[in-house]
């Protein structure tokens, strides 16, 4: 309790955390829109449903923490790499990600909308139903060595950009990429039923043998 | 035979039909997503030189991104690899010592605080097995959490809980504390025994203070 008091005054006093470790702390529904955290650890602690928006994140990482229901909106993530954490219904609308990674993560219900995410990987982190909707993806990997491919089940991925993605191998199984603009997207086995292209256009894409599209 | 009977003929190059289609999808979109894509083509591949996936192959870490994370030995290997300058070439680096070749007075270590700790064995004794690499902060370099954010041999921060208030010093600058129950270290006291290395490691930062 009283560690959790302490992070909260740092936070609230100093705009942030700079070279802090955050362990095992209770700060669910923390209040830090518009902060600025660098160089910081994050472990074991509870960040659910708290408020970063706009924050600025800086090589920093957070490793089995709940961020379940947290807001990230518009926030700057670098060098930010997040290990089994749960990020269940995180919203990350319009967030800026760059040399990012997201590790044995769940992002079920995530929602990425807007978010623009370059050079940065997601390895075995679940995204059913992930909303990439209007997203720019470049030069990022989704990947999972255990099940063969990442797991994007019913993603969305409307209206998104995707430039030099890796979805090879990945569970696309009802997916949307309606209106997207896929170019240079590696879908080779990535596994397709149900995934809807209409108005999508691909550009330079591997695709699977035999997949026709609209 | 008519000419109504002959296929029709494409005279379009694909590659040109293809970037006809590309100019044509690009100009659909608004003006901001354009200059988004833009500049993050620029920062990505032209800036900061990442390699397109298709050619970067199937490794597991990030694009490769040396700046701000190597060390002072490691930067200045790349330098001496990348400049061929005389004056460079005078460092010689092995891991992260870096001794100085100077006429006249031979080679000269640069980094003193990464000599060898233990204590000098004995003639005949057998040789001390290295001292294990001290992993003080979980997300050490070793570890999975990542790389760079700790080094290696920095002292560990404390958690939130254990540091002073507001305006005092960050907790990798504090001297390190003695523990209850150990004596005081005396100046040229040997170095402790090597079936503890935490001890070791503690007495090599006394040391150096």
């Amino acid at each position: 309790m009283h560690q959790d008091q302490m992070a909260q005054a740092r936070c609230r006093e100093t705009g942030g955390f700079n070279g802090d470790r955050i362990s095992d702390c209770s700060l669910a529904t923390l209040y830090a829109a518009g902060t600025d955290w660098l160089k910081v650890v994050v472990e074991k602690s509870d960040l659910s449903q708290s408020n970063l928006s706009g924050a600025r994140i800086r090589e920093t990482t957070i490793a089995h923490t709940a961020l379940r229901r947290a807001r990230l909106t518009s926030a700057r993530l670098e060098r930010v790499e997040f290990y089994f954490d749960d990020l269940n219904e995180l919203d990350l609308s319009g967030v800026t990600a760059r040399r990012c990674k997201w590790h044995g993560c769940e992002a079920m219900n995530a929602n990425f909308t807007g978010a623009q995410i370059a050079v940065s990987r997601f390895e075995e982190t679940k995204l059913y139903r992930a909303k990439f909707e209007g997203a720019l993806l470049m030069r990022t990997v989704f990947l999972d060595a255990r099940l063969g491919g990442a797991s994007l089940e019913k993603a969305d991925f409307a209206g998104a950009r995707l430039v030099d993605v890796s979805l090879r191998g990945a569970n696309l199984m009802g997916a949307s990429f309606r209106d997207a603009t896929l170019i240079g997207v590696d879908l080779t086995d990535a596994a397709l039923a149900g995934v809807s292209f209409a108005g999508a256009k691909l550009f330079g894409c591997q695709l699977p043998p035999g997949l026709e599209l609209p | 035979m008519s000419d109504s009977t002959l296929p029709e003929r494409n005279d379009v190059d694909p590659a040109a039909q293809v970037a006809g289609e590309l100019r044509a999808r690009l100009r659909a979109m608004p003006a901001a997503e354009l200059v988004e894509m833009a500049a993050q083509l620029i920062t990505t591949y032209v800036v900061e030189g990442v390699q397109p996936l298709a050619r970067a192959g199937e490794g597991a870490d990030l694009a490769a991104d040396t700046g701000g994370e190597e060390s002072f030995a490691q930067m200045l290997k790349r330098l001496k690899a990348a400049k061929r300058d005389p004056v460079l070439e005078k460092f010689m680096i092995d891991g992260e010592n870096i001794s100085v070749r100077i006429d006249g007075y031979g080679i000269l270590p640069v980094t003193e605080y990464r000599r060898p700790v233990n204590a000098p064995t004995a003639p005949g004794a057998a040789p001390a097995a290295p001292a294990p690499r001290r992993e003080s902060t979980p997300g050490a370099a070793g570890s999975i959490y990542n790389r760079a954010l700790y080094q290696p041999d920095q002292a560990p921060s404390a958690p939130l809980g254990a540091t002073p208030a507001r305006g005092a010093t960050r907790p990798a600058a504090a001297a390190p504390t003695p523990v209850s129950g150990t004596a005081p270290t005396q100046p040229g006291q040997a170095a402790p025994k090597k079936d503890d290395p935490n001890k070791a490691d503690r007495f090599t930062l006394i040391e150096l203070d």
